[in-house]
C-alpha cells in the first residue's frame, strides 16, 4: 500500500488539478479570462504534453461565443453536443436524469456540493472542477470510481457526437486534450492499483 | 502507461498553469454531509417534497402538485385537493417534466449573428438583451409611431409584456391567436347573445347533468380538458343521449346516439333548419323566450326559409335523420347542453354567425341557467392588482387596423392578419417591431409563407421562448422564459361547476438562466423608462390579490395550494338575467345590424373544393397541445406523427392504401413533406384530416422537426370573419402526390348548386 500510496502522492499534485480546472474553464461559456492569451497558451502547453499537435491558439472572443452557443447551448440545425451527462447516461435523453443523480452522488460523498450555477450538476466543466478537487484531495479510490463508473462512461459519448459535428477547431481540440487526458488519468489511476 | 510519459509538462507550463490562478475557480464548497450519500433513498416519487401550482400543458390550467426530490422534479399528479380534477393529469400534465428538462430548451439570452431565419445566435447577457429590446422599442416608437410596434401574445405570462405595448401606445399590443386563429367567433357571438364569454378558455356548459348533448365539430376525448372531459363521460354515464355533427367520425362520434356526417362549411344551414324546425313545430321554450329573449320575432321570420328540405342536399344529410337528432335534443330540453364549441376560426365568412346559431339553439331550448344547460360562472373573489402601466386605451390611430377593418375585433386586439398585411405593405402604417411571447406564430398563424415575408421587413423581432420554434429561429433577440414549473405567475380563479382558487408558483429553481415572464417584463419596463409593474416581484402582487380573498401565500400552502368555493351556476326564472344591453338573451343582435352585419344568422355558404382536391380539416390529438407539445419526448414517443386520414372509398379509387406515404399539394401548388395515409370509412370523401401541430420546420427541435406534416403550411388561403377579423383555417384544398405522380382526387360528394365552387389560382407545379 504504501508503495501505490507514494505513486500516488506523485500522480495526484497541483499540475493535474491545474490541468483539470483549465479544461473545465475552457468548456465554460468564453469570457475575458478563459479566451485570454495566458489561457491559450496554457492549453497549447497541455496539448504538446499530451502529444498532440496544434498550432497557435488564438481566437477572438466573438467567435468563441459563437462557436460555443451554436455547440453547447442551442443550435438552429440540432447539430450541437449538450455538455451534460444526464443526456448520454439516462434513457430518456433529458437533462436532470440519471447523469446527473450519478454526479451528486460522487460530490455528496466527497462531502461537497457546487456552488450555485446556472447549469445542472452535471455539467461538464463541473465535472471538471470536481475531478480537481478530487486530485487536490488525493481520493484516489473515489477519483478512479468517477472516472470509470461516470466521466468515461458518458464523455466518450460527447466528444464523438462533437467530433461528427467537425465543430470550431478550438473546442475539437479542447475535446481531444480532454479525452486525451481522461482516458490517461484513468489507465494511470488503474496501472497505479494493479 | 507510466506517468513520466503521461504527463511531460515543461517547468514554463507548470508555471503557465499556475498564472491563471485557476484554483481560485473552483465552484465546490463543503456542505453535503457525507452520511446523506449512503442514507437509503426512497423509490420513485415516495417521499418526495409536494408543491402545489398550476400546470400550462394547455389552457386549461389544472391544479397540480410538482414531486420534488434533491432539487428535481420527479413526477408530476393532480392536485388531489382539486375539486376539478382531483390527483388526475393528463398525458400532457404528467410529461411537464420532459418540457423542464428538454435538452433543446432556450437556456441563456441569444442573439442573431446570421441571417434572420437562418437561427444563428451567440448567447449574451441579460443586460444586453433587455437593453438591445428596450433601444429598439424607443427607435421605433420615434421613427414610425407607437402603432408600428406589434405584439403577438398567448398565455397569461404573457399579459405582463403585454402591458408594455400597451403603454407605448400601440394599439397593436395585444394580437393573441387565441381568438384571432381560435376562439374569436364564438367568444363574440356567446358575449352578444348572452353578455359573457360562454366559451374562451373555458365552456360554461353543464354536460354532467344533461340528459341530451350536441357536439357540432367539437371532438372532446381528442380534444382534451380533463375537468370538461370528465363531464362529458359523467353526463354519458348518467344516461344522456349524444348529438354529434362533424365530417369525420370522431371519438365523440363513437359515443353518439345519432351521428350526422354532415358536408364541410354548411353547419349554419343546419342549425338555422333546426330552429325554423322547433319553432314551427313549437318545440321550443315558449315561456322562457318570452321572458327572457329579445328579437324570437325578427328570428322566426328570418329562420323561416330555412328547411329541411332545403338543408338536405346542402348539408348532404337525411331529412329523417336531422330530423331525429332535433327531436332528440328537443325532447330533452331544457337540460340539453348544446355545446358552444371553441376553435370556431374555420370559414371566415359565417363563423360568428355558426356560433350565434348554436347559442340561439340553445336560447330556444330554454337550456340557459338549468341543470344540463349553459350556465353562469361563479365569480371567485380575489385582490385588484394593478402594476401602474396605462389604464386607458391606447390613443386610436387616423385608419386603425383593427376597428376600421372588423367593427369587433377590438373586443379582443388587433386581427393577426392585419398585422402581417401592414407589415408587408405598410398599409395602413408601416409595422416595423414584433415582439412575441409564448406563441409560435409560423405553426399557428395562416399561410406562414406570408408571415416570413413580413419578418422580413422589420427592424426588429424580438422573442421569449421556451423552446427553439421556428418564431425563435426567426427572432433577432431571443429571451429565455421559464416554464411554468419554475416561474410565479398570478393567483388563478376558477368559475366552474367547482370553483376554486390556486396560484401558479414554482416547484423547481428556473433552469440555466431562464427568467419568468414577469421579472423579463419588469425589467424591460425598466430600461424603456416606463413607470410600470410596482411591485418588486411576483410574491408581492400575488399576496395583493390574495389578500382580497382572505388568504395569505402561506395560509394558501397549508390548505394544500387550493380552496374551494361553493358553486352558482343556476339561475331561477325570477333570478334569470344576463349582461346584455338590453338585459335579456339577444336572439337578434342590435350591435351586428348598426355595423352592416348580420343581426340574425344566415347561411353564406364557403365555396366548395375545386376539382381533383377535397378539403383539409383538422383536429387536436389527446396528448398533445397546439405545436406546442411535438418536442416532448413522452408525447412524442406516444403520438410521434399526424397521419393524413381519406375516405376508403376515395382512396381505392385511386389506388392509395392504408400506410402509403403521400406528399399534399394545396390548390396554390404548395407542397407538404411526406405524411402517411390513413384509410378509414371514418371520413367524408370530399375532406380529408390531419391533426394539427406536427411538420415542424425548426431543426433545434429534435423530436419535433420533419415529424408528420403541417396543417399550417398547407393554409395559403384565407379570409376573415367580417365581424371580428378572425382568420379561416379551413378554406384550403390538397390533393395527393405519390411517387412524383400527382394525383386528381375524384369527386363523391358533388356539392348542390347552392355552393359555389372554389376558383383556385393559377395552380403551380413542382410545389413550393
Amino acid at each position: 500500500m504504501g508503495y501505490y500510496g507514494a505513486n500516488l502522492k506523485n500522480l495526484l499534485n497541483k499540475e493535474l488539478a491545474y490541468i483539470c480546472r483549465l479544461l473545465a474553464q475552457g468548456f465554460t461559456y468564453p469570457n475575458g479570462e478563459n479566451c485570454s492569451d495566458s489561457f491559450f497558451s496554457a492549453v497549447e502547453q497541455v496539448a504538446r504534453a499530451l502529444d498532440i499537435s496544434c498550432k497557435k491558439v488564438s481566437f477572438p472572443l466573438s467567435e468563441l461565443r459563437e462557436a460555443y452557443t451554436l455547440l453547447f447551448i442551442n443550435e438552429p440545425n440540432g447539430q450541437w453536443a449538450p455538455p451534460f451527462s444526464s443526456v448520454y447516461l439516462g434513457t430518456q435523453g433529458m437533462l436532470m436524469d440519471t447523469g446527473r443523480d450519478e454526479a451528486i452522488k460522487f460530490y455528496k460523498k466527497a462531502g461537497l456540493e457546487p456552488v450555485k450555477t446556472e447549469e445542472p450538476e452535471d455539467f461538464l466543466a463541473t465535472e471538471l472542477h470536481f475531478l480537481a478537487e478530487l486530485v487536490d484531495s488525493g481520493q484516489r479510490e473515489l477519483l478512479s470510481s468517477f472516472l470509470s463508473a461516470h466521466l468515461l462512461k458518458w464523455y466518450p459519448h460527447f466528444y464523438a457526437r462533437l467530433k461528427a459535428l467537425e465543430p470550431h477547431p478550438y473546442y475539437l481540440l479542447l475535446a481531444e486534450i480532454t479525452s486525451k487526458f481522461l482516458n490517461t488519468l484513468n489507465q494511470e489511476v488503474i496501472d497505479e492499483t494493479t | 502507461m507510466k506517468r513520466r510519459n503521461f504527463l511531460k509538462l515543461s517547468a514554463s507550463a507548470c508555471a503557465a498553469l499556475a498564472a491563471l490562478e485557476l484554483k481560485d475557480k473552483t465552484i465546490f464548497k463543503a456542505a453535503y454531509a457525507k452520511t446523506a450519500a449512503t442514507s437509503p433513498q426512497l423509490p420513485g416519487s415516495l417521499g418526495a417534497k409536494e408543491i402545489p401550482s398550476v400546470c400550462e400543458m394547455c389552457f386549461w390550467r389544472c391544479p397540480i402538485v410538482g414531486k420534488v426530490k434533491d432539487k428535481k422534479l420527479v413526477k408530476i399528479e393532480g392536485n388531489p385537493k382539486s375539486p376539478a380534477n382531483g390527483p388526475r393529469v393528463c398525458a400532457r400534465g404528467n410529461s411537464g417534466v420532459q418540457l423542464l428538462y428538454d435538452p433543446d430548451r432556450i437556456k441563456y439570452p441569444l442573439k442573431r449573428t446570421g441571417e434572420r431565419g437562418e437561427g444563428k445566435w451567440a448567447r449574451i447577457s441579460w443586460d444586453e438583451a433587455l437593453d438591445e429590446v428596450a433601444h429598439n422599442l424607443k427607435e421605433v416608437k420615434k421613427k414610425y409611431g407607437p402603432h408600428a410596434l406589434a405584439y403577438f401574445d398567448h398565455g397569461a405570462s404573457a399579459e405582463f409584456m403585454r402591458d408594455i405595448f400597451k403603454t407605448l401606445g400601440s394599439e397593436n399590443y395585444t394580437n393573441e391567436p387565441a381568438f384571432y386563429q381560435c376562439v374569436g367567433p364564438a367568444a363574440l357571438a356567446y358575449l352578444k347573445t348572452y353578455g359573457y364569454i360562454t366559451t374562451g378558455t373555458r365552456q360554461y356548459v353543464d354536460m354532467q347533468n344533461a340528459k341530451a348533448m350536441l357536439l357540432v365539430g367539437t371532438h372532446i376525448g381528442e380534444n382534451v380538458h380533463v375537468s370538461h372531459v370528465r363531464e362529458f363521460i359523467q353526463g354519458l354515464q348518467n344516461g344522456a343521449k349524444l348529438v354529434v355533427v362533424d365530417p369525420r367520425f370522431s371519438a365523440a362520434a363513437a359515443k353518439a346516439d345519432i351521428y350526422l356526417p354532415i358536408r364541410p362549411g354548411t353547419d349554419t344551414a343546419l342549425l338555422l333548419a333546426w330552429m325554423n324546425f322547433i319553432i314551427t313545430e313549437n318545440l321550443y321554450d315558449k315561456d322562457f323566450v318570452q321572458k327572457h329573449c329579445s328579437g324570437f320575432d325578427e328570428l322566426k321570420k328570418a329562420v323561416k326559409k330555412y328547411t329541411l328540405q332545403w338543408a338536405s342536399p346542402i348539408c348532404d344529410l337525411p331529412v329523417e335523420d336531422m330530423k331525429k337528432a332535433i327531436l332528440l335534443l328537443a325532447k330533452n330540453s331544457p337540460h340539453v347542453s348544446i355545446h358552444p364549441g371553441r376553435h370556431s376560426t374555420w370559414y371566415g365568412r359565417g363563423d360568428t354567425s355558426r356560433h350565434q346559431a348554436l347559442a340561439i339553439l340553445a336560447a330556444l331550448f330554454g337550456a340557459v341557467g338549468v341543470k344540463g344547460g349553459l350556465y353562469f360562472p361563479t365569480p371567485v373573489k380575489k385582490g385588484h392588482v394593478s402594476f401602474g402601466c396605462a389604464e386607458e386605451e391606447p390613443e386610436t390611430p387616423s385608419k386603425s387596423i383593427s376597428e376600421d377593418y372588423y367593427p369587433f375585433a377590438s373586443t379582443f386586439g388587433s386581427p393577426t392578419s392585419k398585422i402581417i398585411e401592414a407589415t408587408r405593405t405598410a398599409n395602413p402604417y408601416p409595422i416595423k417591431l414584433w415582439g412575441i411571447n409564448g406563441v409560435n406564430i409560423i405553426q399557428t398563424i395562416p399561410n406562414p409563407y406570408q408571415t416570413m415575408e413580413a419578418i422580413k421587413n422589420l427592424d426588429f423581432i424580438f422573442c421569449e421562448e421556451i423552446l427553439p420554434t421556428e418564431t425563435a429561429i426567426w427572432s433577432d433577440i431571443v429571451l429565455p422564459g421559464a416554464t411554468y414549473l419554475e416561474r410565479y405567475d398570478s393567483v388563478y380563479t376558477y368559475d366552474l361547476l367547482t370553483p376554486y382558487l390556486t396560484v401558479r408558483q414554482p416547484v423547481v429553481e428556473p433552469m440555466f438562466e431562464t427568467k419568468s415572464s414577469f421579472w423579463i417584463a419588469r425589467e424591460l419596463a425598466k430600461r424603456i423608462g416606463l413607470k410600470c409593474f410596482n411591485y418588486n416581484n411576483e410574491i408581492e402582487f400575488i399576496e395583493e390579490e390574495l389578500k382580497g380573498a382572505g388568504l395569505t401565500l402561506k395560509g394558501l400552502n397549508k390548505k394544500g395550494g387550493i380552496v374551494a368555493y361553493e358553486p352558482n351556476p343556476y339561475r331561477s326564472s325570477k333570478d334569470f338575467k344576463v349582461a346584455t344591453e338590453s338585459g335579456k338573451v339577444q336572439l337578434s343582435i342590435e350591435d351586428f345590424a348598426d355595423e352592416d352585419l348580420d343581426p340574425i344568422p344566415r347561411f353564406v355558404p364557403t365555396p366548395a373544393p375545386p376539382k381533383g382536391y377535397v378539403r383539409l380539416v383538422y383536429g387536436r390529438s389527446p396528448v398533445h397541445t397546439f405545436s406546442r407539445t411535438m418536442n416532448n419526448k413522452w408525447l412524442h414517443n406516444e403520438v410521434p406523427e399526424n397521419p393524413l386520414w381519406v375516405n376508403d372509398e376515395l382512396a381505392k379509387q385511386v389506388g392509395i392504401k392504408d400506410g402509403d406515404e403521400v406528399v399534399l399539394e394545396n390548390q396554390d401548388g404548395y407542397r407538404s413533406w411526406p405524411i402517411k395515409v390513413k384509410v378509414t370509412p371514418g371520413i367524408r370523401p370530399d375532406t380529408a384530416y390531419m391533426v394539427h401541430g406536427f411538420g415542424s420546420r425548426s431543426k433545434a427541435l429534435s423530436k419535433a422537426y420533419k415529424q408528420g406534416v403541417s396543417d399550417q403550411f398547407m393554409i395559403t388561403e384565407y379570409e376573415d370573419d367580417p365581424f371580428m377579423g378572425a382568420s379561416s383555417h379551413r378554406t384550403n384544398f390538397i390533393r395527393l402526390v405519390k411517387a412524383g405522380k400527382v394525383i386528381n382526387l375524384p369527386e363523391l360528394c358533388p356539392p348542390p348548386k347552392e355552393i359555389p365552387r372554389f376558383s383556385a389560382k393559377k395552380t403551380k407545379t413542382g410545389g413550393k
